[in-house]
């Protein structure tokens, strides 16, 4: 009788581990764009963007703005929730191009949808400024200073720019981001390594492109991530990790 | 008969002066040397008869001693094996060092070496390796020196063993141009070495990295400005080995990556009277690094200006 007890008992414990053999479906994926756009900074140095797609609570937003300005400073983002971002790492090359990219993240703590307005503000530029701004969410990654990571930041002319983060994964990374500010149109943006998500959109005059690859579940190989440009052009790029959520659903993985 | 006796006062006479010559080299450095523009390495260093180089001064210093320089001129690179001070008052005393390093230090774990006035740089066709490369030793002073046009970095701090890096008054320019792990100032301790680090008036302009410290290291950066590092302004990797250095009154602008950053679970910056400008990234934790705020600091007008892990009041 006793024995039977702790047999039902046990019931809900076994419902739990075969939800999360079930899991690794939607562990540690892109869950989509948010928003990616581009345009010039309004009177109050500010780009609002209506979001194009959503994203449940609990996941996690990461954010890239690019821009070729002299000055670009003090990039913050306004999002629905009005969150505390997160700058996870940034690139500024100072030749002609002038290029600057940055990323930035949060966790949503509410669940957010299409056609919520976001803003990116950069209050040391000057009104009509370009800039592109993307936002793409993921989920069960953590976030938090101390599960994002900079990984290398780089810039250079070429139709193949790519990021290596100098170190091996360590086995607790599960999700590589990589912004790639561009100084003209690529002709062509995708990513370097067949499963890697890769995205851009540039300015009408595509005098300045954002492209954005991520990778999920980079296991513990060389943390390098790359684009394939269809010409080469000047680009800046930085590279940033975050961290697994949980180490119990990635036990069963 | 007479031939005989002439052969054997003339070898009688030759050995005296080869006991003469010798006994002066092995026996009598002098605790004072001097180098001339227009001296000579065959001379004894004296002050009526200077060297031409430093090169060949330091044979002719004791341990302990000085080599001062007594009009401008350039005195050549020098590998530094023992307590030295090679000293310029006013005079220019270059040493140009394209394609090589500029000073090497691999002295005795006790020995201290200072080098004041001098202008170290790697301008040429191939640029200098390092500034200033210490390998072993104690203590390294930098008094009023200036160093510029490296691959490399301007002062490369490598002890093997405990040792201190004192700079005072020091400005670095264009270093790191071809290395990418290289910069102004790189402290990279080896084997069981650590370093201390006490840095005063440093300046640096147009490097890779302004201060890049991997552990073990210690130490404080005072009144120091580090102006459009390529990459970051200062960084402490600290993986493994610990870093735990203070930044009081530095001004970091204009860096490519990030002004001031802690990568690493052992890495610790405290930061105050620090300002943090025009940056890719004013701010960077990363991999568990730490920057300790003291809350009295200015980092704005960065692409995104970070913030540190934890502010602690003044006290």
């Amino acid at each position: 009788m006793s024995r039977a007890i702790i047999h039902w008992r046990r019931v809900p414990a076994l419902a739990v581990l075969t939800l999360a053999f079930a899991a690794p479906a939607h562990a540690q994926q892109a869950l989509g764009t948010v928003l990616r756009a581009c345009g010039a900074l309004d009177a109050n140095r500010q780009l609002a963007v209506q979001a194009t797609g959503g994203a449940p609570a609990g996941s996690v937003l990461v954010a890239s703005v690019a821009g070729r300005a002299d000055v670009l400073g003090d990039v913050r983002i306004v999002d629905p929730t009005l969150a505390t971002w997160d700058a996870i790492g940034a690139r500024r090359t100072r030749a002609a191009e002038k290029l600057e990219v940055a990323q930035l993240a949060t966790r949503a703590t509410a669940t957010l949808s299409a056609a919520q307005s976001y803003a990116v503000r950069i209050a040391s530029s000057v009104p009509g400024t370009e800039v592109c701004f993307a936002i793409v969410a993921f989920a069960d990654v953590a976030s938090g200073p101390g599960a994002l990571q900079s990984r290398a930041a780089a810039g250079g002319t070429s139709a193949a720019p790519s990021l290596t983060g100098g170190a091996a994964g360590d086995g607790t990374t599960q999700l590589l981001v990589a912004a790639f500010a561009l100084a003209g149109d690529p002709a062509g943006f995708s990513a370097a390594q067949a499963g890697d998500v890769a995205a851009s959109t540039c300015t009408a005059t595509a005098t300045l492109c954002l492209g954005t690859v991520s990778r999920t579940d980079p296991g513990t190989g060389a943390l390098t991530l790359g684009a394939t440009l269809g010409t080469a052009v000047a680009w800046s790029g930085a590279l940033a990790s975050l961290d697994r959520e949980t180490l119990l659903r990635d036990g069963f993985e | 008969m007479f031939r005989s006796t002439i052969g054997r006062m003339a070898v009688l006479l030759c050995a005296l002066a080869l006991s003469l010559s010798w006994s002066p080299g092995a026996f009598a450095q002098a605790t004072r040397t001097w180098v001339s523009g227009v001296g000579d390495d065959a001379n004894p260093c004296s002050r009526t008869a200077p060297c031409k180089t430093f090169a060949g001064a330091i044979s002719k210093t004791a341990a302990g001693g000085t080599i001062d320089v007594l009009d401008p001129g350039g005195f050549g690179t020098v590998t530094i094996t023992k307590s030295i001070t090679i000293e310029a008052d006013g005079d220019y005393a270059g040493v140009s060092a394209a394609g090589v390093n500029g000073v090497i230090v691999s002295a005795g774990a006790a020995d201290t070496v200072t080098l004041r006035g001098l202008a170290i740089d790697g301008a040429g066709a191939t640029l200098g390796v390092n500034g200033v490369r210490f390998l072993a030793g104690r203590t390294l002073v930098l008094d009023r020196v200036t160093i510029r046009n490296f691959n490399g970095s301007g002062v490369s701090f490598e002890p093997s063993t405990a040792a201190t890096l004192a700079m005072r008054n020091v400005s670095i320019s264009r270093t790191g141009q071809a290395t990418t792990t290289a910069g102004a100032i790189f402290v990279a301790p080896t084997g069981t070495g650590s370093a201390a680090l006490d840095l005063d008036d440093v300046h640096t302009a147009d490097d890779r990295y302004g201060l890049s410290i991997a552990g073990p290291a210690t130490g404080v950066v005072r009144d120091s400005t580090i102006a459009s590092p390529a990459e970051d302004g200062i960084v402490a990797n600290a993986p493994t080995a610990a870093v735990d250095v203070t930044l009081d009154g530095v001004a970091i602008n204009d860096a490519g990556t990030n002004g001031i950053a802690a990568n690493g679970a052992n890495a610790v910056l405290r930061i105050s009277g620090c300002a943090v400008t025009g940056s890719a990234q004013g701010l960077l934790v990363s991999a568990n690094g730490r920057i300790v705020s003291f809350g009295d600091n200015r980092i704005g007008g960065n692409v995104v200006n970070g913030a540190p892990t934890q502010v602690q009041a003044l006290q």
